[in-house]
Order: C-alpha cells, then structure tokens, then sequence
C-alpha cells in the first residue's frame, strides 16, 4: 500500500539507483513491490529486461495523464509502491506526490542538489496544504564515503536540520554495486562477489536503507499497521 | 561484528503492510496542478491536437454506383446514425465481408 515518490528536481540525484535498491531489497524479503519508472531514460525499464529473477513488477512509458491512475491501481495490489520521478520539475513529479504516502528526496551533498531539494520539500509542503493530509518527507543523502562524512555533507545536513527537513539515518553509499546493478541488469543478491567489489558492504547498507524506510512507514500513521 | 550477533533490519515480518485502496479522492488533481504550476512544475508533455479522423496515406479514387433509392437511404441513414462520412461508411461494410 505504500506510495513511496523518489523525487528531486535535479537529474543525477541518485533517484533510479534509490528506487531499484530499495523495491529489490523489499522484494528480497518477501514483499510484492511495483517500480514505476517515470524516468524518460527508463533505466528501470532497460533493468527489467535482464534476466534478474526478482518478483519486482515494472511498470514504464507513463503519461501525467495516466500516472495517478497507475499509482491507485499499484497501490490496490501491491505491499509497496515505490514510484521514480523524472529529474525535472514537472506535473508528473506534483501529481505523484499528491498519491504519496511518503517522499523520499535524494541528494548529493552539493549546494546545487540541495537547492533543488529545497524546491521539491517545498512542493511537497504546499500540496499537503491543498490536500489537508501529512505528506511524510525523507532527505537521503547518497553517493556518500562510507568512511568520514565531508565538510559540504556536514553543512548541509546540518541546513537541514536547522530547516525541520527530516534525514534519513541511512545514507546511500557510493558503492560500485549499485552501478553493477544497472550493468548487469541483476538484483545485488544475483551480482557475482568474485565480479564487483565491495558486494557485501552494498548489501548491508541497501538492508539498512530498506530497514529504515519501513520503520519510517510504519512510524507514518496507523493506517498502514493493519 | 561477532557471528552470533546478527544485526536487525527492521524486515522481522512485513506482513502489517499490505495493499490498499487510495484513501484521497482523485479529484484533487486540478487544484495539485495549480500549486504545481505556481511553484514551477508545469508540463513537460507536449500537445498533440488530436485529428477527428485518422489520417489516411493510401491513394484514394472514386466508385459510382447506380443503386436502388432504399439502398441509399438505408445506407444515408446508417452513415449518419453512426457519423460516418461516405467513405468511412463505405470502408466499413468493406471491413465487415469477411466477417459476415
């Protein structure tokens, strides 16, 4: 039931990346998961065409005609719905985050990311007024070091704190994995250890990720707990 | 990290979130696109204007036929019943020979 947006107005956020670890990972441990790639680049739909065994459902070629549509249909059937915006501002991205149960907005940790962020939370804040209902929103920082957070990182988590933007605890770290699942069309479960580096370290990270997406949904309202 | 101490993701059971109905009525949509809009996040799609009949590349050429005036009238009045013109009329019964 879920309708998790992967929204930021900038392109090479890390919003495809997000969404194809995150609905995998969910998948992973059991639960029905739809994608819809509203990406023009449809790199979600080019994944599905792998031989990936994942029970992920791929839904692409949507129109802001038809995107709310598709979502309460996704919705109806599916655990969760995870949905990958376009990285422009545009009707699409407003209307899909009217659908939304939660939004998650992902964002290097550079000044020109965080501005587009800023437009997308500020979105977000306005259609919750129009439709009189919370619109949950996360700040996942990705393309992280592992290692030491930056001083730009800092900086900007710390903007955002002072501003009332939630963060996510998880960060999306830079890890070649997630480039190998685009690659190699594979879930990080399918990927070849012996192949791609730091394979293990991905996994820990997407499973935290997930985990804490769940916690934030579960957190949202009691409507979701059944 | 000790190996009888496994971490925990959050993933114990997934089954308190299921499928569910849209609780928000569609017709918020026009009053999202106006917000949208103000805030810069118009419309990407480009118009199409959509063609009342589909546009036709094969070359055409003209039949005159001497029929009975029952025949016409019946076949005038089942082209304007349906609002076909003459020939979208005409390429109708033609389409329907072999499925008779």
């Amino acid at each position: 039931m879920p309708v998790v947006s992967i929204a930021n107005p900038k392109g090479g956020a890390g919003k495809s990346t997000t969404a194809l670890v995150l609905g995998t990972m969910l998948a992973a441990k059991g639960a029905s998961v739809s994608i819809i790639d509203c990406d023009p680049n449809q790199p979600i739909k080019a994944w599905a065409t792998g031989s990936s065994k994942a029970t992920v459902r791929v839904l692409s070629d949507i129109t802001e005609s038809r995107i709310v549509s598709v979502i309460d249909v996704e919705r109806a059937e599916r655990q969760f719905v995870i949905v990958d915006l376009e990285g422009t501002a545009s009707r699409m991205v407003s209307r899909a985050i009217a659908r939304s149960d939660l939004v998650l907005i992902p964002m290097q940790a550079s000044a020109v990311d965080a501005a587009q962020a800023a437009r997308a939370v500020g979105l977000v804040r306005e259609e919750e007024q129009v439709l009189n209902r919370p619109i949950p929103v996360r700040v996942l920082f990705t393309r992280t070091s592992p290692q030491i957070p930056t001083r730009n990182e800092k900086l900007i988590m710390d903007e955002l704190r002072t501003s009332g933007v939630p963060l996510l605890t998880t960060h999306l770290n830079q890890r070649t994995a997630y480039q190998s699942l685009f690659t190699y069309k594979l879930t990080l479960e399918e990927l070849d250890p012996a192949t791609v580096n730091g394979l293990e370290a991905a996994v820990t990270n997407a499973s935290h990720l997930a985990g804490e997406v769940v916690e934030v949904i579960r957190g949202m309202s009691g409507k979701v707990a059944a | 990290m000790s190996a009888s101490v496994k971490p925990s993701f959050g993933f114990e059971s997934l089954a308190d979130i299921q499928p569910a109905p849209a609780s928000v009525p569609e017709s918020t949509v026009q009053e999202v696109d106006r917000i949208g809009e103000r805030m810069g996040f118009t419309s990407r799609e480009v118009a199409v204007r959509r063609k009342r009949r589909p546009p036709s590349d094969e070359p055409s050429d003209q039949i005159n036929i001497r029929a009975s005036i029952t025949d016409i009238n019946y076949f005038v009045e089942w082209c304007e019943t349906n609002r076909y013109s003459y020939r979208e009329g005409f390429a109708e019964l033609v389409k329907r020979i072999n499925q008779a």
